[in-house]
C-alpha cells in the first residue's frame, strides 16, 4: 500500500510546479501582447517602404550590359551561402527552438550535398549553443539578442550581413526562423534576405509618375539597404512574438497537465486513506469479537 | 482620399506611428536638396529626407515632429514620411536635448574620420530639431 505521506508530499510538489508553469504562462500572455502590438506598429511602415520600392524599381532605366541596378540586387551561383538562424534566448518553449535547429541542419546537409559552402549567423542564446560546438563557421553569434532589440539592432547585424554579400564573401543570405501564425501555430519558415528579389514586391498600383529627388537611383540605393534592415527587424518581430506565444502554450499545457496529475495522485491518496480505515475498522471489530 | 484641397500626414517609423493621417493645410519637410513645401495638388514626388522637423499648418496652427533619415512619398494629397527615427513634443526632454546640442562641440572635436563626423553631426542635427520641437511649434 502506498505512504500516505508521501503521496500528500508529491502532491504538493506537483502544486507548486503548476502554480510556477501558471506565473510563467501569464508572463508569457502579457508579453505576446506586447510583441504582437510591435508587428503590428510596424506593419504602415512596411507597406509605404514596399510601395514605394516597387514604383522605384519599375522605374530603373535598364542597363545596357546588363548589369544589376544595385549590388544588392546581384544574382550570382550559389557557392557560398550565410545562413541566420534565427532562435529564442530561452527555453520553455515546447519545440519552438528545436524546431528552427533541424530545419536550418536539414538546409546545411542539401546545400553541402550540392557542394555548397555555408557558414551561420546565429540570432538568440539558444541557437547560438546550440551551433557553437560543430564542424559549421559562425561568422557572428549574438546570445541575449532579445533581452532588449529594436530597429537599430536589426540594421546593424542586416549592414554586416549586407557587406559580407556586397563584398563577394557570401552569393546569398538565407533566414530561417519562426512565424507567427496564430497564438497556437508558429510554423518554421525560411527565406532568402539576399540577393533582394524585386518581383517578391508588390508592384505598384496605378504606376504613379514621381517626382525622384535627388534621381531614382539614388534613391534605390538608399532604399534597397533599408529594405533589408526592414526585413530582418520585422523577422525578430514575428519570431519574438511566435516564441512568446509558444511559450504560453507550452505552459498553458503543462499547467493542464499537473492539475491531472494532482487529480489522479488524489484519488490514489483517497483510496490509500479509505483502504487505511478499513482495515483500521476490521482490527478493532475483530480485537472485539475475540473478547467476547 | 482626403477632403479638396486638405493634405494628409502619415509619419511612421519602424518601431511606431507618430503622426496618424492628421489633416492639414500645408506641410513642410526637411528634403535632403533642401526645404520642400507641400501644398495640396502637389505633384507626386519622393524624396529623401534629411535631418530636421516636419511642420505641418493646420487652419494657421503649426505643429512639427523631429525626424532623422528616411524619406517621404507625395501622392494624392497624401505625405507619408518614413523615419529611421522620429520624436513629437510629448516625447522629447528639452532639457536632455539642450544638453546634447550643449555637447556638441566637444563631441566634434574628438571625432576621427569622415564617417563618424557625419555620424555626430547627424546627432547634434536630430537634438537641435529636437529642441525646436519642444520649444514650441
Amino acid at each position: 500500500m502506498p505512504n500516505l505521506i508521501d503521496i500528500r508530499r508529491r502532491i504538493r510538489s506537483v502544486k507548486s510546479t503548476q502554480q510556477i508553469t501558471k506565473a510563467m504562462k501569464m508572463v508569457a500572455a502579457s508579453k505576446l501582447r506586447r510583441s504582437q502590438e510591435r508587428v503590428l506598429a510596424a506593419r504602415p511602415y512596411a507597406r509605404t517602404l514596399g510601395a514605394t520600392l516597387a514604383s522605384v524599381a519599375g522605374r530603373l532605366p535598364a542597363r545596357d550590359d546588363g548589369a544589376p541596378a544595385h549590388p544588392l540586387l546581384a544574382q550570382r551561383e550559389e557557392k557560398k551561402v550565410v545562413l541566420v538562424v534565427v532562435t529564442g534566448d530561452k527555453g520553455l518553449c515546447g519545440a519552438f527552438n528545436t524546431n528552427v535547429n533541424r530545419v536550418a541542419a536539414g538546409f546545411l546537409r542539401e546545400k553541402r550535398a550540392a557542394g555548397v559552402e555555408v557558414s551561420l549567423v546565429t540570432l538568440g542564446r539558444k541557437a547560438c549553443d546550440f551551433w557553437k560546438r560543430r564542424s559549421i563557421p559562425v561568422l557572428d553569434a549574438r546570445p541575449g539578442l532579445f533581452q532588449r532589440f529594436g530597429y537599430d539592432t536589426a540594421a546593424e547585424v542586416a549592414r554586416s550581413l549586407a557587406a559580407r554579400f556586397t563584398g563577394g564573401e557570401a552569393d546569398a543570405v538565407h533566414v530561417v526562423y519562426n512565424e507567427f501564425r496564430s497564438v497556437i501555430s508558429q510554423v518554421v519558415g525560411q527565406r532568402r534576405l539576399l540577393p533582394i528579389e524585386l518581383d517578391e514586391l508588390e508592384t505598384n498600383e496605378a504606376g504613379t509618375d514621381y517626382l525622384y529627388e535627388p534621381g531614382p537611383d539614388v534613391i534605390l540605393g538608399r532604399l534597397l539597404p533599408r529594405h533589408v534592415e526592414f526585413q530582418l527587424f520585422r523577422i525578430l518581430l514575428e519570431s519574438n512574438a511566435a516564441e512568446n506565444a509558444a511559450r504560453m502554450t507550452a505552459m498553458e499545457s503543462a499547467t493542464k497537465n499537473a492539475g491531472e496529475m494532482i487529480d489522479s495522485l488524489t484519488l490514489t491518496y483517497n483510496r490509500a486513506r479509505q483502504a487505511k480505515i478499513t482495515k483500521e475498522l476490521i482490527e478493532i471489530v475483530s480485537g472485539a469479537e475475540a473478547l467476547k | 482620399m482626403s477632403a479638396p484641397g486638405r493634405l494628409t500626414l502619415t509619419v511612421v517609423t519602424p518601431e511606431r506611428s507618430v503622426v496618424e493621417r492628421v489633416a492639414c493645410d500645408a506641410v513642410s519637410l526637411p528634403g535632403e536638396l533642401g526645404e520642400l513645401g507641400i501644398l495640396p495638388g502637389h505633384t507626386p514626388l519622393v524624396s529623401l529626407l534629411a535631418v530636421g522637423r516636419v511642420v505641418w499648418t493646420d487652419a494657421g496652427r503649426k505643429t512639427s515632429v523631429a525626424v532623422r533619415g528616411g524619406f517621404a512619398e507625395v501622392a494624392d494629397d497624401s505625405v507619408r514620411v518614413l523615419a529611421d527615427l522620429a520624436a513629437e513634443k510629448d516625447a522629447i526632454d528639452a532639457a536632455e536635448a539642450r544638453e546634447e546640442v550643449g555637447a556638441g562641440d566637444a563631441r566634434r572635436l574628438a571625432v576621427v574620420g569622415q564617417e563618424q563626423l557625419d555620424a555626430v553631426n547627424g546627432d547634434i542635427a536630430f537634438a537641435e530639431a529636437k529642441l525646436a520641437v519642444a520649444q514650441g511649434g
